[in-house]
């Protein structure tokens, strides 16, 4: 029965292609050599898909009004404020701007209530280019209905089912069949009643007509889906919604009012010759000459500056001072310069007085005794002054650079040791430089110029200072100065880096979010092929620099590449 | 009848895809040449006269007694419909103001042949390679 059933289907379907077969033999005969190269999308509406090398035209059927989308060819954007007059059937008009729409235009022509062929002639005249377009806009009968409900279409059909022979005959087979197989079976002589056979036949005639009701609907779209891909044209089914969706062959048919949202902009492929480049990994560091650490040369109690003690982030100008170490004397030393202290006061009192007695008797006693004493007096003083402030003098830690601060190891009171510890570091942002390393000594002697990008996507341009001479972990240390960095980078931030590298390769130059991932991870870039259409294009890339790859393989020259909203066409499914 | 109503149905869908050929091109006559339905019809602009030639798709001749054709031409900027006759044989005429510049002329010819709807055909000039 199955086969049957599938017979009856296919002849069904059959009786469908027929009505679909000739309008389409009209067309096509008229199409001869219509200057059209690309396949027409057909939709919905009627659609008129036009381009030259300025302009794209779109012009859809929506009712009694005529919608005309107006893009750049080149680059997809949308075109304000040009004059689009729209001519056909001897009928000139002009199309006035959609207000609140980019690059949209309508008027409403009488002859669009006109079922058939219209050929139409837009004029466009834009700020800085005129053009002439043609093309031809199919209305068809009853348009207008099968726009407001798209179920005329349904019910057509199956008055066509019921008055085809072809269904009549199907029937009549599968209910042949049924008596058959309950004759068959009434022979074994398990059954007795000849009702029963009717009724299995009668069962089995419903049954199929079900199914005939059923395939035919299938059929017919499995026809037109057949029909369209022969022609390279796929078309949603009558009353589709305009979205934008993924044809059978792949390729996406993304409606102008769709494209404008995702801002969907395009680039001409141009072939050039860019360097070649390696991928290196590296990360920011601080020019030795843009940051600086603060230490404690002794140990000692941390004491606030007198802004209080910097915190992270903070900008500090060179000479600032960032806090004060009173410096920790320990007990037996703090009593020994006491003693000392002592000492010297009493020296002090005893050669005060002893200078004093001298001078009374100047002239009497030798000049060279008076001075010894006063020589002895003054340096007992300077002991005495050096001594006194070693109990309560205090170190400035100042900060050795300009720059904001990025670690801040202490706090008030804290007791720090000498030496090792870093108290504070300081980096100068505007300073900053990027070191990599190479595994391959070609690459560290014939790199040129760099680009990097950090994982937030921040692009750095660098230039290659120099690399070192002693390997590292078996890899050569590069170092990169940054020009300019930008604002947010911090040390120890991972990049990527673009090295430039001597040697040329060409191919398309294409910015780096044209490349975007196939399903199977394969690199893909879309071709915007005709006005409605996109065709994704395997491609093998090579970086350039941070924000353009060349494209080695895949793309035609001239071909129109989607640069901006790539990422989101990625996702119609 | 149906199956091969079906067939034949796929054979139509599929014939045009190898029907388009020929692009935009130099005609016998010098100037461009394009597809305008079943005809083939060439563009010369000599001084201010816009000259079409039609052909048929095997580029023999074709009379054009009782056709009718217009001509849209743009130039500098100005769009100016040409009301082109038929001047003997495969020919139609029509004066354009044109500047004497045939750079950058693009035209849009919509022709009617007698019984038939009319066809389109655009030339841009000065970009004959393309």
């Amino acid at each position: 029965m199955t086969t049957r059933r599938l017979l009856a289907a296919a002849v069904a379907a059959a009786s469908l292609a027929a009505p679909v077969a000739s309008p389409a033999l009209a067309h096509e005969g008229h199409a001869h050599g219509d200057e059209e190269p690309k396949p027409v999308v057909t939709t919905a509406a009627p659609t008129l898909e036009t381009s030259s090398s300025d302009f794209e035209l779109v012009a859809v059927v929506r009712g009694k009004t005529l919608l005309v989308h107006l893009d750049r060819f080149v680059t997809n954007e949308p075109v304000n404020g040009a004059t689009v007059e729209v001519s056909a059937d001897g009928e000139a008009a002009t199309a006035s701007p959609v207000s609140g729409e980019e690059g949209v235009y309508r008027l409403d022509p009488t002859w669009l209530s006109k079922p058939g062929s219209h050929e139409v002639t837009v004029s466009i005249t834009a700020a800085d280019a005129a053009d002439l377009l043609i093309g031809t806009l199919e209305i068809p009968a009853g348009a207008a209905e099968a726009q407001a409900g798209g179920a005329q279409g349904v019910s057509a059909v199956f008055g066509q089912v019921r008055n085809d022979s072809g269904l009549m005959l199907g029937a009549v087979m599968v209910f042949l069949l049924g008596v058959l197989t309950t004759v068959a079976l009434t022979q074994r002589g398990r059954t007795r009643t000849v009702a029963g056979a009717a009724l299995v036949g009668i069962g089995l005639l419903l049954a199929s007509g079900a199914a005939f009701a059923h395939g035919d609907e299938d059929h017919s779209h499995g026809d037109e889906d057949k029909g369209k891909a022969a022609a390279a044209v796929p078309m949603g089914a009558t009353g589709a919604s305009e979205s934008p969706r993924r044809l059978p062959d792949g390729s996406l048919y993304v409606p102008k009012p769709s494209q404008r949202l995702l801002s969907v902009r395009t680039i001409v492929a141009k072939p050039q010759e860019a360097a070649q480049t390696v991928q290196l990994i590296g990360q920011v560091i601080a020019d030795p000459n843009g940051g600086g650490h603060v230490q404690a040369t002794q140990s000692g109690r941390i004491e606030p500056g007198d802004k209080g003690l910097p915190y992270v982030g903070q900008r500090v100008e060179a000479g600032q001072i960032l806090a004060y170490i009173a410096p920790a004397v320990t007990f037996v030393d703090r009593s020994g310069i006491q003693q000392q202290i002592a000492t010297v006061e009493q020296e002090l009192v005893i050669a005060e007085s002893r200078l004093q007695r001298l001078r009374k008797l100047e002239g009497s006693v030798p000049q060279r005794d008076i001075e010894e004493a006063e020589a002895n007096l003054n340096g007992l003083r300077k002991r005495r002054a050096a001594l006194s402030p070693a109990l309560t003098t205090k170190e400035a830690l100042r900060a050795p650079i300009s720059g904001v601060v990025t670690a801040n190891n202490i706090k008030a009171g804290q007791v720090v040791e000498g030496r090792d510890q870093v108290l504070f570091e300081i980096v100068d942002p505007s300073r900053l430089m990027v070191e990599a390393v190479a595994f391959d000594p070609r690459v560290a002697n014939s790199v040129r110029g760099a680009t990097a990008t950090t994982a937030d996507g921040i692009n750095l341009t660098l230039e290659h200072l120099g690399h070192g001479l002693a390997l590292r972990q078996q890899a050569i240390p590069l170092l990169f100065q940054i020009d300019t960095p930008p604002q947010g980078l911090s040390v120890g931030q991972p990049v990527r880096i673009v090295a430039q590298i001597q040697g040329t390769m060409s191919g398309i130059v294409l910015p780096r979010q044209s490349v975007v991932r196939g399903p199977n991870g394969q690199p893909l870039v879309w071709e915007h092929e005709s006005p409605q259409r996109f065709v994704a294009r395997p491609v093998r890339t090579q970086p350039v620099d941070g924000n353009t790859v060349l494209v080695l393989a895949g793309v035609e020259p001239e071909a129109r590449i989607v640069t901006d909203g790539a990422g989101l066409l990625n996702q119609v499914r | 009848m149906k199956f091969s109503t079906l067939l034949l149905a796929t054979a139509l869908f599929t014939a045009p895809g190898t029907a388009f050929a020929d692009g935009p091109k130099i005609g016998p006559n010098g100037g461009q040449r394009a597809d305008a339905g079943p005809y083939h019809v060439e563009v010369v602009l000599k001084g201010n006269d816009v000259v079409l030639y039609v052909t048929d798709g095997a580029d023999k001749p074709v009379d054009v007694t009782g056709a009718k054709a217009e001509a849209t031409v743009l130039a500098n900027k100005q769009t100016q419909k040409v009301a082109l006759e038929p001047a003997g044989a495969n020919t139609l005429k029509g004066q354009a103001n044109l500047g004497g510049a045939h750079d950058s002329v693009k035209v849009v010819t919509a022709l009617t042949m007698p019984g038939q709807k009319p066809v389109q055909a655009r030339f841009e000039m000065g970009h004959a390679g393309h």
